[in-house]
């Protein structure tokens, strides 16, 4: 799978979670921030959340096939 | 035995943090430790100082950074100017990025294991519980009498089929933070932390754990004086050269004495240097 479609999958799975519990929220360090804005600001590219939570996210996407799996599920792939 | 716990509050991450932090309190209470708490509250850098004392073990939970642990917003209280106060105990610590080098420092002054993360402690709301026995399974886990080492492997473990679990409930943020968690998660309990410079990691491969030892400015002296006793070196044999060509270099001078004699006692100088770090 190519590098660009993972971050189509990663960004999409992201969303569709952050959709059905936006008001959660998530600690980076000493920040935080609701599901909802850290869809936004994966969408936007920030680059904070883009080092501490999406290359992360990536990653396990692209090395573990399991988790892959599963993101694809919740997006409706296969 | 005792056991110091700080877990300042002082905004809302801490307040998850405090909150994990009377569960380590309960167990090492069960465990027979006398516990020392400074919790609830912003925390001075004085306070921890005094109540480290004849602890065995000081429990960390909240904010960190490279080189310092936060009793507040602004004020550290462990950091590389205190570090020393932590020979001789068992850490652990829940904040982000400490064992990069606060945690490397406390080992190489001493203390007999530093538990802390590499990266971010990330954590999420819609799984508050999984985050929260993850946090403090190390300690846990050494309770129970395992080594720091074996702490390390299981909490990694524990981590890991965590976040395969929030995956399989469909919590995939959650899932990726603690993964990440996991991966960032350090221990050094006599094994070696890994040296970013490369001048360090060069020291260790020669001297081994000594090398820790050698300061920034001693490397950079032993650098300096190695490159300009070789400009020195060249230009003298130059000069030689210049006088009666190759014969005159290999031939005994009364300055390769002086060279020989500087040499000799760097290298004395350095030994004995070497002895006292050991020591």
């Amino acid at each position: 799978m190519r590098d660009e479609e993972i971050a189509r999958i990663a960004v999409a799975a992201i969303k569709i979670e952050a959709s059905r519990k936006p008001d959660e929220r998530i600690y980076i360090g000493d920040r935080v921030f609701t599901f909802l804005e850290i869809a936004e600001a994966v969408d936007r590219g920030d680059p904070f959340i883009v080092e501490k939570f999406l290359q992360p996210f990536l990653e396990r996407l692209k090395k573990s096939e399991a988790f892959r799996m599963k993101v694809l599920k919740l997006v409706g792939g296969t | 035995m005792k056991a110091l716990i700080v877990a300042p509050v002082f905004d809302e991450a801490t307040r998850h943090s405090y909150d994990w932090s009377r569960l380590a309190k309960t167990m090492l209470e069960e465990e027979g430790y006398l516990v020392h708490d400074l919790s609830g509250r912003g925390v001075g850098r004085r306070e921890v100082e005094e109540a480290v004392g004849d602890t065995d073990i000081v429990c960390f939970f909240d904010h960190g950074d490279e080189d310092r642990l936060f009793g507040d917003r602004s004020e550290p209280v462990l950091d590389l100017g205190n570090v020393d106060l932590l020979s001789g105990r068992e850490v652990y610590t829940m904040a982000c990025l400490s064992a990069r080098r606060l945690g490397v420092e406390a080992w190489r002054r001493g203390a007999k294991a530093y538990w802390g993360y590499e990266d971010s402690f990330i954590f999420t709301t819609d799984a508050v519980e999984e985050f929260r026995e993850f946090a403090v399974s190390g300690l846990r886990y050494r309770l129970q009498g395992k080594s720091w080492s074996e702490a390390l492997e299981l909490a990694r473990k524990l981590g890991r089929s965590l976040a395969d679990k929030l995956a399989d409930e469909g919590k995939i943020i959650a899932s990726s933070c603690m993964h990440h968690d996991a991966d960032a998660l350090r221990c050094y309990d006599g094994g070696e932390p890994p040296a970013r410079c490369l001048l360090r990691r060069i020291a260790l491969k020669i001297f081994g754990r000594v090398g820790w030892l050698v300061s920034r400015l001693r490397g950079v002296c032993i650098l300096g004086f190695g490159v300009g006793y070789g400009i020195a070196l060249h230009d003298y044999a130059h000069a030689l050269w210049q006088v009666g060509g190759y014969r005159e270099i290999l031939s005994f001078q009364g300055g390769y004495l002086g060279f020989a004699l500087m040499l000799i006692f760097f290298i004395l100088e350095f030994i004995d240097f070497l002895r006292m770090a050991r020591r």
